[in-house]
């Protein structure tokens, strides 16, 4: 066997030789000694002196023994996982320290990766592209028509495949089991684009999208078919109805797909494009100028998303001349289909970075920590490693397994840390799965490896530079000073940086616990109602129309569910409303009959609802001036309208506004009463100026008006009461599909989702943050007060008293704090704007939350000084005098 | 020891060679002849030694055998292999290549 292999494989038998090969040599020099005439005792120390330590002369040999590095680093390893587990109190809070680092910023990037970067769940993901609609002049991008589809489809070289895709609203029928559910409507070439095959029988055929009505076919989601069928295999041919249509089960499409676009609600089954008029309703699908799909393609091999994104606007300017008049100034964005949909992206851009933010910070104190906690460390062994430099260790030795510690915590510290992270991201999981009005969404959130592994890099680097330096310093520390200084009084130097690392772990967290508990403050005012009251308040959203109802019985559809609703024990009043009470994102031209606009489309656009009788009632607000909507505020009948003190405000200030005329949407209205403003504003938006309309004078064509999301107030528990509404609507038609069936507080929760995602982990984030700085401060002052127990002793010999002495301890934590609070503020103040468009109710100066956050800083830190000052207190000054 | 063990690596190097090519010999042996071959100008010390011995080893230029020393005791005897030989002739040429020069050199300095 090759020397260099024995010596890295028969560890044991070459080092059993090493120490005979020398000992051997001992002797042979004793004999050297004995013949030139020495005592065996005398010859045997000489020669022991001449070899000059076996020990030494064993490490310079292992030095150079293949594998040298390999064997060193096990040792090392070994040698500090001794260290360490002898430590359990300073090993246990910096592996855990570094694990809520490493797994806060890990979850968070995931989160970032899967709104941004994520791709889809299907075979050769990278080359999907999604395909909007835009529109001169305005930032949203919109779906397309049926027709443009086909257009770009047949005319398309950059794809292989494109495909449309409508999210359509389905009542869902099969034998006596009925329920509200989400369905696509899909092109023909939807499966195949995404590279899928069905689970059992066939997807759509090229012909379903031809023949408007033709092909009454449905393929069902996997978990559908799993949920509704029991999985059954003989579900193929089975018939089932969908908002009144008969279709007929041909597929089962596999389990990956729910949908194509993330942040979007999950779809259950799938129909041909030919059936779009069973989807959607108000306006037909199949024609011209319904822009009601959106696209998603795949691209052709070798073509770039640059590629198709020119071929496509050609086509759209091709479209725009041949057809004016539905696509005057429209073209189209073709966007790698990652992360989720643009208008998602940018709405989670600025919580993100919020988080990110956050979870920055909290990653500093994180190494502030760390790095106090070595340096400490470090400093109470510097005569451990003078005593071992003294006795022939060697200098890179030392710092080697002081490395090696390090490495040891970092990888402790990871491997919580993946935990930690798969946690938080269940955590972000459990906030994101639902959309606003509490549907499941199609949002994957995985640990991404890449994120996970530059996290570790990341830690791993910072913890090798905290263990580095001060490793460095350690071998580099005066052999003689520090055996005689006995480690009582360290580097000046040393302290500074210590005290630092406190004030600034202080200054930060005093940012998170201010920018937490402004949003819990905001979630807060968001939950008790913005000028109405929300609890004891349920909604449920009616739509008869989708099972086929005409406007007139729609209507009296509704006037009897209210009937039997207010009938109904432990309702207290009912009434049908367009939209949710806050919503503010519904708007409508108004101005006043004086000043008519020269072009209507320029008017001021305000918000707007219709609403019933006893609206405000059931929302518990009062109608501030004149009346509320009344059963004489129907159809015929002079149109009536409500307006908000905002509103009032903007077009009569400091008049009366009941009885003055208002245009609305291009209608002359009478103001008849005025409510208070019932929609939630950011810290930095304005109140809305509001309208309300009479639910009961909408226009009879309009299907849209025979909807309602109905708003109830119970006498007992909400959620209890929900059960029994249901019931009262399926007394009246046992078909009615009724969805968003919610108390208010809930609905109002998934309305508010980032203000709840962004308020939960910026409170776990401030916890730690708080408990991190507040051990920060522990571990100096204790360390301080270990260091200065001669000093102590000293004083109280002299006649300090006990209460001095603590007194002296407390007085340092406070001043530590004190500091690290004002340099919190100025970050503090600087970090409201990043949390602007969150807070509801409070203003982001907010003296109560500052106070608040300076009260916990002040507490922890007088909690983090009170155990170290009690031991300083209870020396006894003549053990203390001779302590070394 | 530890300046001059660097500065005179490849000097050890070359004497140890240089003594095994007549016989072989254990560290010690190896230690004294050396002295005895410089005159007394090279100590090799055992912290230098082994460790040269060791790596000389690895490196495929010696090999050794236990055996018996000269008074009974067992010891590790180190002998040269052909590739041993080779590394003799080579830093044997480049020493004296560097030796006539340095004298040169200083020669011209003088």
């Amino acid at each position: 066997m090759a020397h260099w292999l024995r010596n890295l494989f028969r560890r044991a038998q070459v080092e059993r030789e090493l120490d005979e090969e020398l000992r051997s040599y001992l002797d042979l020099v004793t004999a050297e000694k004995i013949k030139l005439g020495m005592s065996p005792e005398r010859a045997r120390r000489e020669a022991a002196l001449e070899l000059g330590g076996v020990e030494q002369v064993k490490e310079a040999v292992r030095d150079v023994w293949a594998g040298a590095w390999v064997r060193d680093l096990g040792l090392d390893l070994r040698y500090a996982a001794r260290a360490l587990g002898k430590r359990p109190g300073f090993t246990s809070i910096a592996t855990g320290t570094l694990a809520l680092g490493i797994g806060g910023i890990a979850a968070i990037l995931s989160l970032v990766c899967a709104v941004f970067q994520a791709g889809l769940p299907f075979p050769d993901a990278g080359r999907l592209v999604h395909v909007y609609q835009t529109e001169s002049g305005a930032a949203e991008y919109s779906s397309l028509s049926y027709v443009d589809y086909r257009y770009y489809r047949e005319h398309t070289r950059s794809f292989s495949s494109l495909a449309a895709h409508y999210t359509a609203p389905l009542h869902f029928v099969s034998g006596n089991e009925s329920a509200a559910i989400l369905g696509s409507v899909a092109s023909p070439n939807y499966f195949a684009t995404l590279g899928l095959q069905p689970v059992r029988g066939r997807f759509f055929s090229g012909d379903e999208d031809r023949v408007p009505g033709h092909d009454p076919v449905v393929v069902l989601g996997y978990r559908f078919w799993q949920s509704r069928f029991g999985g059954s295999p003989d579900v193929i041919g089975r018939e089932i109805r969908l908002n009144g249509a008969t279709f007929t089960v041909v597929g089962v499409a596999p389990p990956e797909l729910v949908g194509v676009e993330f942040g979007r609600v999950q779809v259950s089954l799938w129909i041909p494009a030919s059936m779009f008029r069973v989807g959607y309703k108000y306006c037909d699908g199949l024609a011209p100028g319904c822009n009601m799909v959106r696209l998603i393609g795949r691209l052709a091999p070798g073509v770039r998303v640059a590629e198709a994104q020119t071929e496509l606007t050609t086509l759209a300017r091709r479209l725009e001349s041949a057809s004016p008049e539905t696509n005057q100034g429209l073209g189209v964005a073709v966007m790698p289909a990652r992360g989720t949909d643009p208008a998602g992206r940018r709405d989670s851009a600025r919580i993100l970075t919020l988080l990110c933010v956050a979870v920055g910070v909290v990653l500093l104190i994180v190494c502030a920590n760390l790095a106090g906690l070595l340096l400490a460390r470090n400093l109470a062994r510097a005569r451990e490693m003078a005593l071992r430099l003294s006795l022939g260790a060697s200098r890179s030795r030392i710092v080697r397994e002081l490395l090696a510690e390090s490495l040891l915590l970092a990888l402790l510290g990871g491997t919580l840390g993946v935990g930690v992270a798969v946690l938080g991201n269940r955590l972000i999981l459990t906030l994101y799965r639902f959309n606003y009005s509490g549907l499941p969404t199609f949002f994957r959130l995985g640990l991404d490896p890449a994120v996970l592994g530059l996290t570790l890099a990341v830690t791993l680097a910072t913890v090798l530079a905290f263990g580095l330096v001060p490793a460095l310093r350690a071998s580099r520390t005066d052999l003689l000073t520090n055996l005689k200084d006995e480690g009582h009084s360290p580097g000046a130097g040393r302290w500074r940086l210590r005290d630092g690392l406190v004030v600034v772990q202080v200054a930060l967290s005093l940012v998170l616990v201010v920018d937490a508990t402004l949003l819990i403050r905001s979630l807060r005012h968001i939950y008790e109602g913005e000028g109405f009251d929300p609890t004891r308040v349920v909604m449920v959203r009616l739509r008869p129309t989708l099972v086929g109802y005409e406007p007139q019985r729609a209507r009296a559809f509704q006037v009897e569910v209210l009937r039997r609703l207010e009938a109904t024990p432990g309702v207290l009043s009912a009434s049908p409303a367009m939209n949710p009470a806050n919503w503010a994102d519904n708007t409508i031209r108004v101005w006043l009959p004086a000043s008519p606009p020269a072009d209507p489309t320029q008017a001021p656009s305000l918000g707007t609802n219709r609403v019933g009788p006893r609206f405000f009632e059931t929302l518990g607000v009062p109608v501030v001036a004149g009346r509320d909507f009344e059963g004489r505020d129907g159809a015929g009948a002079p149109a009536v309208v409500i307006v908000n003190q905002a509103l009032a405000e903007r077009y009569w200030p400091g008049h009366n506004p009941l009885g003055r005329q208002l245009v609305v949407d291009g209608t002359a209205s009478e103001v008849i009463g005025v409510v208070p403003n019932l929609q939630y504003r950011s810290a930095g938006e304005s109140a809305l100026p509001f309208v309300y309309r009479s639910y009961w004078q909408g226009k009879p064509g309009d299907s849209w008006s025979s909807e309602s999301r109905t708003h109830i107030r119970v006498t007992g528990d909400p959620r209890a009461m929900l059960q029994a509404i249901r019931r009262v609507i399926s007394s009246v038609d046992p078909d009615m599909p009724v969805s968003e069936d919610q108390t208010l507080v809930e609905r109002l929760g998934y309305e508010f989702q980032p203000v709840r995602i962004a308020g939960s982990l910026l409170v776990c984030f401030g916890a730690v943050a708080v408990f991190l700085s507040g051990f920060g401060l522990y571990g100096v002052l204790a360390f301080r007060v270990a260091q200065r127990t001669r000093e102590i002793g000293l004083r109280m010999a002299l006649g300090a008293k006990r209460g001095d002495v603590a007194r002296l301890v407390l007085r340092r934590g406070l001043a530590l704090a004190l500091w690290g609070i004002a340099a919190g503020l100025a970050g503090a103040l600087g970090s409201i704007r990043l949390l602007d468009s969150l807070l509801y109710g409070v203003p982001g100066a907010d003296p109560l939350t500052f106070g608040f956050a300076m009260v916990v800083i002040v507490g922890v830190a007088l909690a983090a000084s009170w155990l170290p000052a009690r031991r300083a207190a209870r020396l006894d000054p003549l053990l203390a005098l001779r302590h070394e | 020891m530890a300046r001059d063990t660097a500065l005179l690596q490849g000097t050890l190097d070359l004497l140890i060679l240089k003594v095994l090519t007549l016989d072989t010999l254990h560290g010690l042996g190896i230690a004294r002849r050396v002295e005895q071959i410089t005159r007394g100008a090279f100590e090799v010390k055992p912290g230098s030694l082994f460790p040269a011995l060791h790596r000389m080893e690895e490196a495929g230029w010696l090999t050794s055998v236990w055996g018996q020393s000269e008074n009974g005791r067992k010891a590790r005897f180190y002998a040269l292999t052909p590739a041993g030989r080779r590394q003799l002739k080579t830093e044997a040429g480049q020493w004296g290549r560097i030796s006539l020069a340095m004298s040169l050199a200083l020669k011209a300095e003088g």
